[in-house]
């Protein structure tokens, strides 16, 4: 495996060692986050009327709209694990989260009876959960009553587990309102009851179900906000784990110690070394390259992930490798399922790193997940890969098919050889001003089945042979191995991934000027060429004071 | 595990528990709650039954390839027509003679640019749904969403202002089992309503155990242990909403123009629950009665992507459809049999429905695929593809034969009171994307079943009508008539006249 190029190297220490190398980050005290959240119904700068200092001009112009963003059914069981440790199906109970390709597009978000009454029966089930044991119980209370009507046990649970369920302090006034919920301990002869009620209404309250971001109005930027401390921090683990922020982030923002950014990069680093950044990291790939679900069968499903999984953990998080190491990775990581599907040799003894060879994979792009990830029905699907390959891997816009394309019967014709299909009838001069785009990069890849298995033959049609010749923007290749390359080499990857990246961060897919600007503000410094360091850019992300404010959207969205 | 529901149970399972409840509230919250099932119940007393609408949607057309006709459609026309096999199921119910079949029907197309009203754009998979649904044409950019409100949301806003449900708004299909991060979007809705100058996409409950929860808030057991702890439920479900619905008021002010308007939905539909909470249980009389619980939701299965037999076989695509329609089916028509609501719709299947049908009806394939000669072609492709037609109609008839047994306070069914319509996605014939002349992405010679006898409908039982040339839509704009709701859908007028005789 390659050790790390230089030029990542300098990228990562650059940002490492001292965040305010970067324009526009603000690392005074003044310029970070405000002391109070907008969210909360006291002593909040929505209320006062404070404004925040002006923003540097250059800044200003990345400022990412917000708006409320809907936790989505994986972002809320991930919640409530972290919140009450508890496993809950959120997805059987909440509307669907559509992918395109990731699945938290706050604009195409609508509250629907489905989702109250389904957050309402979440609700009721965390609590059942959470309240269904005495060693639970008493976790998440943190006090033993010492009757049914012990007010200071309860205050303190309200105060405690409000500050985490709300990821803000609560106001006196919303302590005392909560508080009132004893009435009903002693209704029941039960303080738990009381509890029980508590964590139903905090389930449900739209700072647990949403993030909302109000912030504090930036001077003379109208409609530009600097996030409070506890809406940061909420930005911040959402962004890194796809969670709620843990207690310790939350004691940051609290003592008002996230608003440098090498308070931000300080914390993000810590953030990166534990399991649910693997997991975040890991999932923006899968939803982004489109193998979150696999078609397969549980077992060969499972391995499939772990061997991407395996590969991500290894090189972004194990050796700290450049990000490029994922395509081109000469080893992966195989149980004895795979290695039989792909006829490589098993891992001796478990499963374990395996060499590729002279296979012709190569990293991710020769993983079965990636190979499984689009296809059509029974086959491949040379136009779906190659328009994988270029509007997701190369951020290219493709037009959609002309009027009067029948595109759900682009096959060949009974008896007629897929690559004779593809290449010859899709080659004419009707069809190859689109196809031509895509087509041939899908070819490349046809030697690989729709389960990631090697093959010269069609199936259906042993007589036909399977060339595998594949072409992008007129540079020839056959198979992932040399796709890799050509991606690798084609200078338009690494600001293909930063901005994927971003959608993900920002919970928006239609990205606007400012967006672009914060996206070329960082492929730039990251270089079209060079190697870099994955973690290191979401810790870029956080790092730029445009993380720290938000600009207020004002489209309703809802997909309309 | 046999799952299904256990069978009815006769003994009253419920009493209505207003003064102990209400006395609470008041209590609890200070002020006195709207009681509107009370209003209902007064404004009725001595009223004929209500009015009730549903609407079944299929994800499917109803022919073959190559094939000029279809098995759902009879050969004779009017009363006593012959049962072809996609009828099969209703005849095997035992209500072949109370159900109507209206064929003929065909939504226009256009490219874009030029798609005509009510019409669709030349391409085919999902783009009829919209004008179907709302009567208005579809979006000619690939979008699928509807542009105009559905005639479920519009029947609910007439007949669902006295219901503790104004409306029941489910779907069967539970994913959309194709692609590796695929999901139905659009694909999976058949309702939309307009709210605030918008068209606004409402998302169907699609878990049955949260339907049945919904449904049954305010149903209290007699036994007085069982019904100490309901109530206790109950009380806390209503402190923890209107605690939430206290802060969610203090903040919507705060927020950014669009986080308002978002925060409000999100609010009046909080504050609904709310409303449903504070309604009494309906009065146990009649037919009326609380269904046992349906238990855990059947998980979700995963996609079977890759035409992969094996994968139908072994139950891929398949999240327990057969028995979420039998749930969802029996909560609507205890819906309706205690006026819990007067209105349901209800999605079998996504458009381009890609459920598995080898738990259905053994065939190793999905039913989009059976179109396409998924389990072969001729006869063999046919009667594959009416038996995914079939499936459709056995449920809708499973809800039909239902409320034809349940008998209302005055004697009547709840099926004289009902209009139920049950709308494919196709038809056959042809398909201006491919140039196929007899093709299943076709919305020619589509057809669609009615039910009930609201307003006068189906006053012989149940026919075969022709309506040549007519848009299917007709059958909506026919159903909300029978309930008493006159409203032509969008951009298309009339009903299909024959089926009030």
């Amino acid at each position: 495996m390659k050790a790390i190029s230089a030029a990542a190297s300098t990228w990562g220490v650059l940002l490492m060692s001292g965040a305010g190398c970067y324009s526009g980050i603000g690392d005074g005290a003044g310029q970070g986050a405000t002391d109070g959240d907008a969210a909360g119904s006291e002593g909040d700068a929505g209320d006062t009327g404070d404004s925040s200092a002006p923003v540097d001009p250059e800044v200003l112009e990345r400022v990412a709209p917000s708006g409320m963003r809907r936790l989505t059914a994986f972002e809320y069981a991930a919640t409530v694990r972290d919140l009450l440790d508890v496993e809950v199906p959120a997805d059987l109970l909440l509307p669907e989260d559509p992918r395109q390709p990731f699945d938290n597009d706050y604009r195409i978000q609508v509250a629907s009876q489905a989702l109250i009454e389904g957050a309402e029966l979440l609700a009721a089930d965390v609590a059942g959960l959470a309240l269904g044991s005495p060693t639970s119980r008493d976790m998440v209370v943190g006090c033993t009553p010492t009757g049914d009507s012990d007010v200071e046990c309860f205050r303190s649970f309200v105060t405690r587990f409000g500050r985490r369920a709300l990821r803000r302090p609560l106001t006196a006034a919303e302590v005392d309102r909560y508080s009132g919920l004893l009435a009903e301990a002693e209704e029941a002869g039960d303080f738990y009851a009381a509890v029980e009620v508590a964590l139903r209404a905090f389930l449900q309250h739209p700072e647990f179900l949403y993030r909302i971001e109000i912030g504090t109005p930036v001077t003379d930027s109208p409609g530009v906000y600097r996030l409070g401390d506890h809406e940061l921090a909420s930005r911040l683990s959402y962004f890194v784990w796809g969670s709620m922020p843990s207690d310790e982030i939350l004691d940051r923002a609290d003592a008002g110690a996230l608003r440098t950014a090498a308070q931000l990069v300080d914390t993000a680093q810590g953030m990166l070394d534990d399991p649910r950044a693997r997991a975040r990291v890991g999932r923006f790939h899968a939803l982004w390259l489109g193998y979150e679900r696999l078609g397969h069968g549980p077992e060969l499903a499972a391995s499939m992930r772990a061997e991407t999984q395996a590969l991500v953990d290894r090189v972004v998080f194990e050796e700290g490798s450049p990000w490029q190491e994922l395509l081109r990775a000469e080893q992966t990581w195989l149980d004895d399922t795979l290695a039989a599907h792909y006829g490589l040799p098993a891992p001796s003894g478990g499963p374990g790193w395996v060499d590729y060879g002279d296979s012709g994979r190569l990293g991710l792009l020769g993983h079965g997940s990636f190979l499984s990830a689009v296809s059509a029905v029974g086959d491949t699907s040379p136009i779906q890969r190659g328009l994988m390959i270029r509007t997701r891997m190369m951020c290219q816009d493709i037009p959609p098919p002309p009027p009067g394309v029948d595109i759900d019967n682009t096959a060949p014709a009974e008896g007629q050889c897929k690559d004779d299909f593809y290449r010859v009838t899709l080659g004419a001069p009707s069809c190859a001003g689109c196809h031509d785009h895509f087509n041939p990069i899908g070819l490349g890849l046809e030697q690989y089945d729709n389960a990631g298995r090697f093959r010269t033959q069609e199936l259906d049609l042993p007589t036909c042979e399977i060339p595998g010749d594949g072409v992008v923007d007129g540079v020839p290749f056959s198979g992932p191995a040399e796709l890799s390359a050509l991606l690798l080499g084609s200078g338009t990857l690494n600001a293909c991934v930063t901005r994927q990246l971003y959608r993900f961060a920002t919970g928006r897919t239609e990205l606007g000027p400012v967006d672009e600007a914060f996206v070329a503000e960082i492929a730039d410094e990251i270089g079209p060429a060079d190697d870099f360091d994955f973690a290191q850019l979401m810790v870029r992300f956080v790092a730029d004071e445009a993380f720290s404010l938000r600009r207020d959207d004002t489209e309703t969205g809802e997909g309309q | 595990m046999d799952r299904r529901l256990a069978p009815p149970r006769r003994t009253s399972l419920l009493r209505p528990t207003s003064l102990l409840r209400r006395t609470f509230l008041r209590g609890a919250a200070g002020f006195a709650m709207a009681l509107p099932l009370l209003e209902s119940m007064q404004a009725s007393a001595g009223v004929s039954a209500p009015r009730r609408y549903f609407l079944g949607f299929a994800g499917s057309s109803i022919g073959f390839p190559g094939f000029e006709y279809d098995q759902l459609v009879p050969d004779a026309e009017g009363h006593g027509y012959d049962i072809k096999r996609a009828l099969q199921p209703l005849a095997d119910l035992g209500i072949g003679d109370a159900v109507s079949v209206v064929s003929g029907m065909e939504i226009p197309w256009g490219d874009a640019g030029s798609v005509p009203p009510a019409g669709r754009v030349r391409q085919w998979h999902a783009k009829s749904v919209a004008p179907l649904v709302s009567g208005i044409a579809g979006a000619d950019n690939g979008n699928e969403r509807a542009r105009g409100a559905t005639s479920d949301q519009i029947a609910a806003d007439i007949l669902g202002k006295l219901t503790p449900h104004r409306l029941l708004n489910y779907r069967v299909q539970a994913a959309y089992y194709r692609g590796s991060n695929g999901d139905g979007g659009d694909r999976g809705r058949i309702s939309y309503r307009e709210d605030k100058g918008q068209i606004v996409p409402v998302d169907p409950i699609v878990s049955p155990r949260l339907a049945y929860e919904s449904l049954f808030t305010g149903f209290v057991p007699p036994d007085p242990a069982l019904a100490s702890a309901a109530l206790a439920v109950l009380r806390r479900r209503r402190s923890a909403v209107d605690l939430v619905l206290e802060d969610a008021q203090a903040l919507i002010p705060r927020l950014g123009a669009a986080d308002r308007v978002r925060l409000e939905r999100h609010f009046d539909e909080l504050r609904e629950l709310e409303q449903r909470l504070d309604m009494d249980a309906p009065p146990v009389t009649g037919a009326c009665e609380m269904l046992a619980d349906p238990g855990e939701d059947p998980a979700i299965g995963g996609s079977v992507e890759n035409g992969d037999t094996g994968g139908f076989a072994n139950g891929g695509a398949y999240s327990g459809e057969e028995l979420r329609a039998e749930i969802l089916t029996d909560l609507i028509a205890m819906a309706f049999t205690c006026d819990l609501t007067r209105v349901a719709s209800l999605m079998y299947t996504m458009a381009q429905c890609f459920l598995n049908a080898n738990p259905l009806f053994g065939q190793p394939s999905d039913l989009h695929e059976l179109g396409h000669y998924g389990v072969g072609g001729g006869q063999v492709g046919l009667d594959a593809m009416s038996d995914g037609v079939g499936w459709h109609v056995g449920h809708f008839g499973r809800l039909v034969q239902k409320l034809r047994d349940t008998q209302e306070l005055d004697g009547s069914s709840v099926l004289d009171n009902s209009a139920l319509i049950l709308l494919f996605e196709g038809g056959w014939g042809y398909d201006p994307e491919a140039g196929d002349p007899l093709s299943v992405h076709s919305s020619e010679n589509m057809s669609a079943l009615v039910a009930g006898h609201a307003g006068g409908l189906n006053p012989g039982g149940g026919q075969h009508v022709r309506n040549d040339g007519g848009h299917p839509t007709q059958v909506i704009n026919t159903a909300l008539r029978a309930v008493g709701i006159d409203h032509e859908m969008g951009d298309v007028p009339g009903v299909v006249g024959a089926l009030f005789g």
